[in-house]
């Protein structure tokens, strides 16, 4: 029997690492920073205390920032559900030239880094905007801006489920007396439901956690949670004030995911589900050709327009127009490192972010797909905490974490495990779902035919993945480039990545440095355009669940 | 040799095997018959190394096979989906286990152009799996699960998806190449006719368990049970009470073979009657349909006494008209 020993010896050493790598990472590098915060915030002033919660209690400006925080993300939640569904109809019931395109194109915008849409806003809605109107530090940019970028989650989460709908049933209640407006109400929209649901959540935390958008549009005026953790820790260095704010921050995160998921045990309609490919048809008649020009017209125009005034701000000189702001990108400022440094850096730590969010996520998401067990489960669960969890509070969590066992504040390596922990759940969620779609007969079929399981993996697993993986890398490598709310934090004032950069420039004064912060912002969103594309490239059909 | 000993599964409260035993000589097809659920697949999985047994004993040769991971029992397995790989041409899915035993470049291609020249697929080599029929997929499968040469094949409803015409050529493909090879086969199926149609041998499962085991012959001549005769579309069930040869039932007498007296319940194959002059059953002709090669006829021979009859003689009677019958007395089987 010793040949049967030594594989599942491997195997079972396998599993341990499979178990204890990325749990080892996600207890060092997330539970344990977020453990110090909730220490900081109890035991900030020496003893325990609730002096923390109370000082948020007593502070009108901290707690005008609460109820902003929450009304915003109601506000921006509805407000984006309205707006995006007539294009989640169109994209998912009709088909038409460029579709692919247009369907890659709507996403760029979620992508793009807070900062940019920030920036494009600035120039859009700002004092020299081409419309005319100022907006700065209204609540209006905001809600705008989380629109704009909130809009493909719902074209894309409800317009696929409503693309799989059999019309069948819309046609059935047609024919039996319902109206178009009846029958979207009573049968098209309680069948939508898990989808609005999961749609709505999410924009709700990204828009509950919204940072530099608001950082940037907001002004003194108006600030999130997020931002007032952040202005305490950085202007006003009360650190248990901001830990106090994560944690509350943290609840109010926790039980919207906690009470979503509730929603989805408690409703899940088995539907027969339809292939796309069925349901979509080209628009017949005048009403429908008006219907699906007119929407992508609305989303090409309310989407293109802020980057494109973004684009055009880049370019302008005095008067005129020219490339004077890119080319003055390489230039040191007193005070700055060249702005151009920072394209290089954020490349090195997109790719580092990448590589460590691949590894870490694949282990995890092996882990869950494949081994179903209760502690898999659990783990599935922690997997998707950093996700909720702010990125300002991750950057946070490290700042005062860190320091032990090892100063490692200031290491470089920081920054990309930062980006890898925003970037992992993605990783996870694309591959989980492509990982348990090949099947168990496959695996079965090739160990019957000799094949021990490290070769199952190798040869019927791995070839099946694989394209699940690259898009998990591309993921990684976008989210890694624009991320802002944890770099921040701990980004080094010489290594600024280029997020960074562009909230430096903005800060400052004078026309230039706002064309050079346009600039760099039109870069960042070319690099993460081509990311994105790759991504589609790869991406079969609807895989993956984001 | 394959032998299974009291082989026991159990998914929570569910019991899906319970105390099997069987064996398989080499060289024989043995086909395992049952409705779903009653642990075909189940028992399959078993021996395959797929799903370990809660209890109960497996050897090859009497060798145990206990401690043998899947992937070194050396069985094939064909799935009833197929689960060809999606990603890996015809050529690719029937060498994978060839690999698998660290054959030779070179000789693998040979084995494969072997094979598939055997399930009649010459030159498919480099076909993808997704552009094929179901009915090559099967083809495929098979010649997947037959290129490492395994000890034993087992097939679990392979030709269950296909539609009723394939289905029949198959099966007599399949019996040819089974004997004309020499493999030792498992065959798994619900159809009484393809397992009629293949095996030396037919195990029957019910509810887990083993109804009755024999050639396929055996079982038909003697199904052991009602349940086992009503299985294998035999619905001519009733009771008779039997003295010396012959049966007296509610709607007339009529003699048996073999020695059974007293109260019984009998099973009147649909093969066993005639419509003769001189015949001790009367009843009245309800639905009669065509056959193709005989007519099916259901004959009211008393208040609630149905019997289906398979006739094949002209003239047919029709429906309303009455009609005097005898019965075939090898065609009663004495139940119990």
């Amino acid at each position: 029997m010793t040949e049967q020993d030594s594989p599942n010896r491997r195997s079972r050493i396998a599993r341990i690492a499979l178990i204890a790598i990325p749990l080892s990472f996600l207890g060092y590098f997330f539970v344990y920073p977020v453990a110090s915060i909730l220490g900081i915030s109890l035991f900030g002033e020496g003893g325990f205390s609730f002096s923390a919660f109370s000082a948020i209690a007593s502070r009108p400006s901290l707690r005008a920032a609460i109820w902003f925080t929450v009304w915003q993300a109601v506000a921006s939640t509805l407000l984006t559900l309205v707006v995006a569904m007539p294009a989640a109809y169109v994209f998912a019931r009709f088909s038409f030239p460029g579709k692919s395109f247009f369907r890659a194109a709507i996403t760029v915008p979620f992508v793009l880094p807070t900062v940019v849409v920030g920036a494009a806003y600035l120039a859009l809605l700002g004092p020299n905007g081409p419309l005319g109107i100022d907006l700065r530090q209204t609540i209006w940019a905001i809600l705008i801006a989380h629109v704009f970028y909130n809009y493909a989650v719902v074209v894309r989460t409800v317009g696929g489920l409503w693309a799989h709908l059999d019309p069948r049933l819309e046609e059935a209640a047609r024919m039996l007396g319902a109206g178009r407006w009846r029958t979207f109400r009573e049968v098209s929209l309680p069948l939508l439901r898990p989808a609005i649901a999961a749609a709505s959540s999410i924009v709700f935390l990204f828009t509950f956690t919204s940072f530099g958008v608001v950082l940037i549009l907001g002004g003194f005026e108006y600030s999130t949670i997020e931002v007032e953790i952040w202005r305490q820790t950085t202007a006003f260095l009360d650190l248990p004030v901001a830990g106090a704010l994560a944690v509350l921050q943290l609840v109010g995160i926790s039980s919207i995911l906690v009470a979503y998921s509730r929603y989805q045990e408690r409703r899940s309609v088995e539907q027969q589900l339809r292939p796309a490919i069925e349901v979509a048809r080209r628009p017949r008649g005048r009403r429908e050709f008006a219907l699906v020009w007119g929407v992508l017209g609305f989303t090409g125009l309310f989407l293109g327009t802020p980057l494109a005034v973004l684009v055009g701000r880049s370019l302008r000189v005095g008067d005129g127009y020219g490339f004077d702001a890119y080319r003055s990108l390489g230039k040191a400022t007193a005070t700055l490192v060249p702005p151009a440094e920072a394209i290089g850096n954020s490349a090195l730590f997109a790719t580092a972010a990448m590589a460590i969010a691949l590894i870490v996520g694949t282990m995890a998401a092996t882990l869950i797909a494949y081994h179903r067990t209760a502690v898999s489960r659990w783990f599935d669960v922690l997997l998707m905490l950093p996700l909720g969890t702010s990125a300002v509070t991750i950057g946070f969590g490290f700042l005062v974490a860190l320091d032990t066992p090892i100063d490692l504040r200031t290491a470089p390596i920081l920054v990309p495990i930062a980006h890898a922990l925003v970037a992992i759940p993605f990783v996870v969620r694309t591959e989980v779902p492509v990982m348990r779609s090949v099947r168990t007969r496959l695996r079965e079929a090739g160990a019957v035919l000799g094949a021990p399981p490290g070769r199952v993996w190798r040869e019927i697993d791995l070839p099946l993945i694989f394209r699940a993986m690259l898009v998990g890398a591309g993921f990684a490598f976008a989210i890694s480039l624009g991320e802002f709310g944890a770099t921040s934090f701990i980004a080094r004032p010489d290594a600024p990545t280029l997020p960074v950069a562009i909230f430096r420039l903005l800060g400052r004064a004078g026309a230039a440095n706002f064309t050079q912060a346009m600039a760099l912002s039109t870069i960042l969103m070319g690099l993460t355009a081509i990311s994105i594309l790759a991504i589609e490239r790869f991406r079969i059909g609807d895989m993956g669940e984001f | 040799m394959l032998e299974a000993t009291n082989l026991t599964v159990r998914f929570g409260e569910k019991i899906a095997l319970d105390a099997v035993s069987l064996t398989v000589t080499d060289g024989e097809v043995l086909a395992v018959l049952g409705p779903s659920g009653s642990g075909k697949t189940t028992l399959l999985r078993v021996i395959a190394g797929l799903q370990a047994p809660g209890s109960g004993s497996l050897s090859w040769d009497g060798q145990p096979l206990d401690q043998v991971a899947a992937h070194e029992r050396g069985f094939g397995l064909m799935f009833q989906d197929y689960a060809l790989f999606p990603h890996r041409t015809v050529a690719g899915n029937v060498a994978f286990g060839l690999r698998m035993a660290g054959m030779a470049g070179d000789r693998i291609e040979e084995r494969v152009a072997v094979v598939l020249d055997w399930v009649g697929l010459p030159g498919y080599q480099d076909r993808s799996v997704g552009n094929l029929s179901g009915g090559e997929q099967q083809r495929v499968a098979l010649a997947r699960a037959l290129a490492p040469a395994p000890r034993m094949l087992m097939l679990d409803e392979p030709v269950g998806s296909l539609d009723r015409g394939m289905r029949e050529r198959l099966v007599g493909e399949l019996r040819q190449l089974f004997v004309e090879h020499g493999i030792t086969t498992l065959y798994v199926t619900h159809d009484q006719e393809e397992a009629f149609g293949l095996a030396d041998r037919i195990v029957i499962m019910k509810d887990g368990s083993v109804a009755q085991e024999g050639t396929p012959e055996q079982v038909w001549r003697q199904p052991v049970g009602e349940w086992v005769a009503r299985f294998l579309g035999f619905d001519n069930i009733i009771d008779a009470t039997i003295t010396e040869g012959v049966a007296q039932t509610s709607f007339g007498r009529f003699g048996i073979a073999g020695p059974a007296s007293g109260s019984h319940r009998l099973v009147i194959r649909p093969d066993g009657f005639t419509v003769a002059a001189g015949g001790t059953i009367q009843g009245t002709v309800v639905t009669r349909s065509f056959r193709g090669g005989h007519y099916q006829l259901a004959v009211e021979a008393g208040p609630g006494v149905l019997l289906e009859m398979e006739i094949d003689e002209h003239p047919v009677p029709a429906v309303g008209e009455v009609v005097t019958l005898s019965i075939d007395p090898e065609a009663v089987v004495v139940l119990d």
